[in-house]
């Protein structure tokens, strides 16, 4: 499992696939105000950047992969307006 | 030839033929969403694939039908008769253009003219239903390219755009549509979006929602490529920094299913060469029979050769089995528009696309079935008024329907015009000077009615200029014959006519028994034969106008086969003592003959020619050694 709750963070980790989507959307859900944190991810499936999309997120970390940052970055990036939690 | 343009003759009639299919589907359930859609898909990928090509005509009537199918399905238009009949003709007419272009490059001379006519006809029906959308539409829909373009200056160059709409399922079908995104060569751009979504627990994740506009620096080949297994979900254009944009969408087909997947096309002629070499192997097998020892190794060798050769051509067979669809809906269409240049107004029926049969038996059934069609329309069904005065309902119905029965196929067309009169026919006959040849009045009704199948024989009392063109009955069942089928008509005065063409479904293998008689060799049906004996002279014992011989206390008429097939040649005192005890027309026989050979698996060719003309021979093979055998029918030989 690549999404964990971390607090009032979403952590995704490594590579997101498509069983992730899920996860990631009912805690979307749950409480829409959770940042989701992608800095430990990898790489991810389209089912979950739909989610982060859609649910528009705060988005905190970037992905840690040259083929898909430069893509995702300006996608996401209202919420990368958000500063990072310390 | 160009790869793509190869590519797009091959898929070009294919997607043709699937809106063909689609819209007369449509016609029987007008409302039918999926039928819609289908038709609304194949005809966006053809003319996605058209924007490639120089074929501007083409694409401008593609353009027009598909704006007047999306309206349709958006229910902004009714699918009337009427419009499905439009938008038939529009298919046929891309068929003919494809056609042309395979043989001569380019679309036929008219092209411009007639795609302005189709396009007018369209627009007609846009008109009315287009209102809400004002001209938004009208403009060629690669706006998005110049839309994109302006939003990423920086691309510059000329670039292929891309707008990929993954369909609802695509995650569910394994598919990661940003991967397939992310994997387009030399990406300058990409943008993401997606639909408006319910953000509630009602939320699934896993429908797709996702749609990317994308620039890429590649030709548009190569991107094509990128899309090769979501062709129908993305359109490609190329566009200069100019921004005018050059060629429109590169959509193929969208086969995704998997038993598409599993499916390989092949020449037709390569596996027709595969069959004939099938075919030569039986022969030589045979040939190999003469040479072995029964006993011996060999034989029995040759005996596994031999299941294997009829494994192997059985397999050959199977691939060449095609089913009747095309035909079938070429017909419908044909008879449609035949039926309205005669005016009158028919329900065409037509049922049996999935029955399948040997590709020279569907290729060979368009042309007779074409004919039994037109006959129908023109001579059977009545005009509107005429069956009015008849007391009968208004529309006559025209059905052509095909199924498989055992190991043939059966193909009916039937209409409920005025059927054909017995005595009517009976006297055109005689008018043809027929009755010199035929007994006329001893001749049974239904007799009567097979009088059309002679040649020379026409009851249409002017010729039209939809049938009697000088194509009879007679050629129709020559045609059907010479596939190895069957005839049978049956008609009533006022109820109308039906024709049953009955065909093999394959090529069939025939066990033959070679025997000789007067020093020559002929095949006779091992299915006729049931038992081989060997008798003395003495044994035949002539009654009134022939021979008899007992066996085993059954008293059998005796025939000597060279007797049949040479008439008046004196046969020598000891011939014909071996016997064939046969099936004949009327009941079990003893057929003399001077020797027997071997049993011989032979694929059967229809007789030609002078060979159709010898009495009680149903076809010939070549043998192993290169001579051509007879093989003759007992049931018909002896009456």
């Amino acid at each position: 499992m690549s999404v964990t709750l971390d607090s009032d963070r979403i952590v995704i980790a490594g590579v997101a696939r498509v069983e992730d989507a899920e996860p990631l959307a009912n805690a979307l859900i749950a409480s829409p105000d959770r940042t989701v944190d992608l800095s430990a991810c990898t790489d991810l499936h389209g089912a979950v950047l739909q989610v982060l999309l859609i649910f528009a997120p705060n988005v905190v970390g970037s992905v840690g992969n040259p083929s898909l940052e430069p893509w995702l970055t300006p996608l996401l990036s209202p919420k990368f307006q958000a500063k990072p939690e310390t | 030839m160009d790869e793509l343009l190869e590519q797009f003759l091959i898929e070009g009639p294919e997607l043709a033929q699937r809106a063909g299919q689609d819209l007369l589907a449509l016609e029987r359930t007008p409302n039918d969403a999926a039928l819609i859609d289908s038709a609304f898909r194949a005809i966006h990928t053809l003319k996605g694939s058209v924007g490639l090509f120089d074929l501007a005509p083409m694409g401008r009537v593609l353009h027009s039908s598909e704006d007047v199918l999306d309206a349709v399905r958006k229910g902004r238009l009714a699918a009337t008769g009427d419009l499905i009949d439009l938008l038939l003709a529009v298919v046929d007419r891309t068929e003919t253009w494809l056609e042309d272009l395979r043989r001569e490059g380019a679309l036929g001379g008219a092209a411009d003219k007639d795609a302005d006519r189709l396009v007018a006809r369209l627009s007609d029906y846009l008109g009315g239903a287009e209102d809400d959308r004002a001209t938004a539409k009208a403009a060629p829909d690669v706006d998005w390219v110049e839309a994109l373009r302006q939003r990423h200056p920086d691309a510059r160059g000329r670039l292929t755009a891309v707008r990929y709409r993954p369909d609802a399922p695509a995650f569910f079908r394994g598919d990661d549509p940003l991967a397939i995104a992310r994997a387009v060569p030399d990406l300058r751009a990409m943008e993401v979006t997606t639909g408006p979504a319910d953000l509630s627990a009602d939320y699934d994740p896993f429908l797709c929602r996702l749609e990317f506009e994308l620039l890429s620096g590649a030709g548009a080949e190569q991107v094509t490529d990128a899309f090769r297994l979501v062709k129908d979900q993305a359109d490609i254009a190329m566009s200069n920094d100019s921004a005018t944009v050059e060629t429109a969408p590169a959509a193929v087909p969208s086969e995704k299913t998997g038993a598409a997947s599993n499916s390989l096309r092949v020449d037709g002629r390569q596996v027709d060469a595969l069959a004939d070499q099938a075919d030569q192997l039986v022969i030589a097998k045979n040939a190999l029979l003469g040479l072995a020892d029964p006993d011996g190794e060999l034989a029995r060798i040759q005996a596994m050769i031999d299941r294997l050769t009829t494994d192997l051509h059985r397999g050959v067979m199977r691939l060449r089995m095609t089913p009747l669809s095309p035909v079938l809906r070429r017909l419908e269409r044909q008879a449609r528009q035949l039926a309205a240049d005669l005016g009158k107004a028919v329900d065409i029926e037509v049922r049996g696309h999935a029955v399948e049969a040997d590709k020279g038996v569907v290729d060979g059934l368009y042309e007779p079935l074409l004919h039994l069609v037109r006959n129908a329309l023109d001579h059977g069904v009545e005009d509107p008024t005429e069956r009015r005065t008849a007391g009968r309902a208004d529309r006559a119905t025209l059905s052509i329907r095909a199924r498989v029965d055992g190991d043939e196929v059966e193909v009916e067309v039937r209409d409920d015009g005025r059927g054909m009169d017995p005595a009517r026919l009976r006297e055109a006959a005689r008018a043809r000077g027929l009755g010199d040849r035929i007994d006329l009045d001893g001749l049974s009704d239904q007799a009567a009615l097979e009088l059309i199948f002679t040649p020379g024989f026409s009851t249409a009392a002017s010729v039209s200029t939809v049938s009697g063109r000088g194509v009879g009955m007679d050629a129709v069942r020559e045609a059907i014959t010479g596939l190895g089928g069957r005839i049978a008509i049956d008609s009533a005065p006022g109820q109308g006519s039906a024709v049953t063409l009955r065909l093999p479904l394959t090529v069939v293998m025939t066990r033959v028994l070679i025997v000789e008689a007067q020093g020559e060799r002929f095949g006779l049906l091992l299915s006729e034969v049931q038992e081989t004996l060997r008798i003395r002279a003495e044994e035949i014992t002539p009654v009134r106008l022939g021979s008899a011989i007992v066996v085993r206390e059954t008293v059998l008429p005796y025939v000597r086969l060279g007797d049949l097939v040479s008439p008046g040649v004196p046969a020598p005192i000891d011939s014909g003592l071996t016997i064939l005890v046969v099936e004949g027309a009327e009941g079990r026989l003893a057929l003399g003959v001077d020797s027997v050979h071997q049993r011989l698996d032979v694929v059967l060719k229809p007789l030609s020619g002078l060979l159709a003309a010898v009495p009680g021979a149903t076809g010939t093979t070549l043998l192993g050694d290169g001579n051509l055998l007879l093989v003759l029918d007992v049931k018909v030989l002896v009456r």
